[in-house]
């Protein structure tokens, strides 16, 4: 005998030698894997502190039935299983909490909606045999359904597309006819989807949503005619949420902002909430993703095919059913059954499809052909997983995805062909061209997925997109940011002159100016952009879409506040620090050149010099006329005079 | 909902409230006959671990047991008596103590066979894997030991009594083809619809199957823990002991 470890705890299992199959791992037995206890949703509603009599207790109240023994107990009260004496058949008692019963108005209105409940008869809805009064409490009495509910059976995991659809179309066919009858249900969750044995799909606690609402604000205009005389009764505080009956996540956004005008399409919506939560086993909040992505992938760390796969086209029933408007959702329960027949009728070609086996060849023959066409089909289906998913991962929503892609695919080649024509010989233009028509291209073709993006109100935005026009923008953006404080400082350079080198005399003084009108320039762009976003924000926010959007207040008083403090600090520097006036020809203490603009400051250098070489000039001459007397000094001087007279003419002209 | 809820008297609650008159007497001596008959694999894989022959082990399980139900009352102001399974270890182990002492005290007086074990069953448990009485552990601490097979014994006779339900509903195959599903992993997708095919069951219906056997289970299980706990709030405990004294195998 040997043992070999629990694939689960790691406990040595002794493995049976015996005919009674292998052993299992005692420890996982004392506690199981799935002994846990699992959420439950729970409904909203007057219930909630109500205690459950004993078994005893009810029995003295009730007469013509055995009560066995509490099986369930939620926000609309408790249940017991129990047998009908006459009939002698097992039933199910459902007392509603007395806090109801005892409100004025509530005996005529069970009545009424426990005669609507019980002409409910459709194999899939838990039949109402009869209702009354049992002492204190409100009771109800209902066909027993022994089995599991939708809850339990999604507690061993998410449902396949099959097991889903074996469900779902009962679920429609159902709220279908009830819907027909008049009746909306108002609380389809998962602990209120019952299966018998046989697997058979029985809806529970039809109407009784309606039936413990408490009353609403009374400034709500009422429709609904048979709620009228519901009316009159006093405001019940009992709910915490008052007037709202029902279970939070499977509830219709209408049903929690207006309960009262609630219709049979926030019970389509329910059916939305549990389909989605059968096929990921996860509720639809917030952004969620459609059931396919959330599936189809492999789970995070595996490596093998996904075990589930859901056709794509369940999403849009999905999602349909979710809409958060109900004009947009599903008219009635027979069109989502419809649809999903129509996906039933014709298969998806990526779901796998098993040659079929049978042939007459003989044994050893078929078993060779079983395992070839097994490994062909398996080969095949593999091939087709993989090709689904990459179709999946990529290409989710084709009349998106495919523009997007081939704009990126023009803007990237259009800008590498460019290069490539640049560096022939005489190439530039028609570079110039090619990059032109490849950007322009690409934008228009990026601007289109991005509205048929919109349009389907895909919930991730697609990252090609973004990236072409976050490309294509920069370049227009890009040259935004720079022109005003090139056009700056060109400007500057072309009154002031050439911004003298850090070093030279006087450097510093430029290169204040010169930044300070640049930081000017461009902030004063910057505002007006702001006011121009501010008075026409459509125009920046069409233009540079998806990446611009409405500015707030509060953000553009900030900017502006920024922008302006730029200007007005960049104005004072500038003022802090003037440049010394200058008027040609007027004398210039040398200490004080460095407070002139450069070309004031190159043109009293120059003067300077020239004021410097004449007088050395003048010096030289003197001494030459000093040193006369020299018998041969004529044509020296005669020269001298030539070159003199000039020199100093030209200085005295200045 | 649990058997706590539901009973609030265990059998091993009525063994102790025996208190001299006929009535109660009586009741907890058919209760304590009643949880030895359950347990005496136990008592059995344990002695054999411990090293004693098939023969030997029978023969003292036996014996024990006789000499436990001509008592008139059990141990008064036992500290162990609040779990069957703690009082029985501490009994047990005075009487192999005193063994020789006793044999021949029955020798003497002869003594009346109260609980017969059947040979049949014996072999059964042999043969079966789950105490494996071929392997001798006689360094262990005894007491984990017997709190083993004590776990062992209590989980077998889980599943044969839930065994048996099924098979009294006619659906024996069932509960053999979903009884792995116990404690291994959660089926896929495949391997759900090909068992559905081979019960004859909608894929719904098998996870409703699957649901009930489960429930049914755990109830059992519950329950059985229940019977041998004085107070129904110790079963939670109780369990949790066992649970820990299954760990005790895991090699180091």
């Amino acid at each position: 005998m040997t043992d070999r470890p629990c694939p689960r705890c790691g406990n040595p299992v002794p493995v049976d030698s015996g005919a009674s199959g292998p052993t299992q791992c005692p420890r996982c037995l004392l506690r199981p894997p799935w002994d846990r206890p699992a959420p439950i949703a729970i409904t909203l509603g007057p219930g909630q502190s109500f205690v459950p009599p004993s078994i005893e207790e009810l029995s003295e109240h009730i007469v013509g039935y055995d009560v066995n023994a509490k099986i369930g107990q939620g926000g609309m009260g408790a249940v017991y299983s129990g047998r009908q004496k006459s009939l002698d058949r097992p039933v199910a008692i459902k007392i509603l909490p007395p806090q109801i019963a005892s409100r004025p108005g509530f005996r005529e209105r069970f009545a009424r909606e426990g005669r609507a409940l019980a002409k409910l008869n459709h194999p899939n809805i838990v039949a109402v045999y009869d209702f009354g009064q049992a002492g204190p409490y409100a009771m109800l009495v209902m066909e027993l359904v022994e089995g599991a509910n939708l809850r339990e059976v999604l507690a061993q995991g998410r449902l396949s597309q099959a097991e889903a659809l074996e469900i779902i179309p009962q679920l429609c066919d159902a709220l279908s006819y009830a819907h027909e009858e008049g009746v909306v249900h108002r609380d389809i969750k998962p602990e209120n989807l019952l299966f018998d044995a046989r697997g058979r799909l029985k809806i529970t606690d039809f109407g009784l949503a309606k039936l413990l609402a408490t009353k609403s604000d009374s400034s709500e205009t009422e429709s609904d005619s048979r709620e009228a005389d519901a009316d009159a009764e006093p405001a019940d505080q009992d709910s915490p949420t008052r007037g709202v009956v029902g279970t939070i996540h499977y509830m219709a956004p209408e049903q929690l902002e207006k309960p009262r005008s609630v219709d049979h399409r926030a019970d389509l919506y329910a059916l939305g909430v549990v389909f989605y939560e059968m096929l990921t086993g996860e509720l639809p909040i917030g952004r969620f993703e459609p059931p396919s992505s959330r599936v189809n992938l492999p789970p995070a760390g595996s490596s093998g095919p996904p075990g589930i796969s859901i056709d794509i086209r369940l999403d849009e029933v999905v999602l349909k059913a979710l809409e958060k408007q109900p004009e947009k959702r599903y008219a009635n329960a027979a069109e989502i059954l419809s649809d999903l027949h129509s996906i039933e009728r014709q298969p998806d070609a990526a779901t796998d499809s098993h040659p079929d086996e049978s042939g007459d060849l003989r044994q050893n023959a078929r078993r060779y052909a079983a395992t070839a066409s097994n490994f062909a089909s398996t080969a095949y289906r593999r091939g087709r997983e993989s090709a689904t998913d990459l179709q999946h991962s990529l290409l989710k929503h084709p009349s998106v995805d495919g523009p997007a892609v081939v704009s990126a695919v023009l803007l990237i080649g259009g800008c590498g062909l460019a290069m490539f024509l640049s560096s022939e010989p005489r190439g530039e233009f028609a570079a110039l061209l090619t990059f032109v028509v490849a950007c322009v291209a690409a934008l228009i073709l990026a601007r289109l997925a991005l509205s048929r993006e919109e349009r389907q109100r895909t919930d991730e935005g697609n990252l090609l997109i973004r990236f072409v026009l976050g490309a294509e923008y920069l370049m227009v953006a890009g040259v935004a940011v720079v022109a005003p404080v090139i056009v700056a400082i060109v400007t500057w350079i072309a009154i002031q002159g050439d911004v003298r080198e850090p070093g030279q005399s006087g450097w510093f003084r430029d290169w204040v100016h010169v930044v300070s009108v640049a930081t000017i320039i461009s902030a004063a762009f910057w505002l007006t952009v702001l006011v121009l976003h501010v008075l026409f924000p459509a125009a920046l926010r069409y233009l540079f879409k998806p990446f611009v959007g409405r500015i707030s207040v509060r953000a553009a008083a900030l900017s502006t506040l920024l922008l302006v403090l730029l200007i007005t600090g960049a104005a004072g520097t500038l003022i802090s620090m003037p440049y010394r006036p200058y008027v040609e020809g007027e004398p210039v203490p040398p200490e004080l050149i460095d407070q002139l603009s450069p070309r004031d400051a190159a043109v009293a250098r120059n003067v300077e010099r020239q004021k410097r070489t004449y007088q050395d000039l003048m010096e030289q001459a003197d001494l030459e006329r000093r040193r006369i007397p020299e018998p041969s000094g004529l044509g020296g001087r005669r020269s001298e005079k030539v070159i003199v007279p000039e020199e100093s003419r030209e200085v005295r002209k200045r | 909902m649990t058997l706590a809820g539901r009973l609030p008297t265990t059998r091993w609650s009525l063994v102790l409230q025996a208190a001299g008159d006929e009535v109660s007497d009586s009741i907890a001596k058919a209760s304590l006959e009643e949880l030895c008959a359950a347990y005496w694999p136990a008592l059995y894989g344990y002695l054999r671990r411990r090293g004693r022959t098939p023969h030997d082990a029978e023969d003292l399980v036996q014996g024990f047991f006789s000499d436990l139900l001509a008592r008139d009352s059990i141990g008064s102001a036992d500290a162990t008596r609040g779990r069957f399974r703690a009082f029985l270890y501490t009994a047990l182990d005075h009487y192999v103590a005193n063994q020789h002492r006793r044999q021949t005290a029955v020798r003497r007086g002869g003594r009346e066979t109260v609980l017969s074990l059947q040979g049949d069953q014996r072999q059964a448990i042999e043969r079966d894997g789950w105490f494996e009485t071929e392997v001798v552990d006689r360094h262990g601490d005894p007491q984990s030991l017997f709190d083993r097979q004590w776990a062992k014994c209590l989980l077998r006779q889980t599943l044969d009594g839930l065994r048996d339900e099924y098979q009294r509903r006619g659906q024996a195959e069932w509960f053999d083809r979903l009884a792995p599903l116990l404690t291994g992993a959660e089926p896929d997708t495949q391997q759900r619809s090909a068992l559905a095919e081979e019960l004859g069951l909608s894929r719904t219906a098998l996870k409703v199957a699957i649901h009930r056997l489960r429930v049914r289970y755990r109830q059992r299980l519950l329950d059985a823990v229940a019977q041998t706990v004085e107070d129904p709030c110790q079963s939670g405990e109780e369990r949790q002991w066992l649970f820990r004294a299954l760990d005790v195998g895991r090699p180091s």
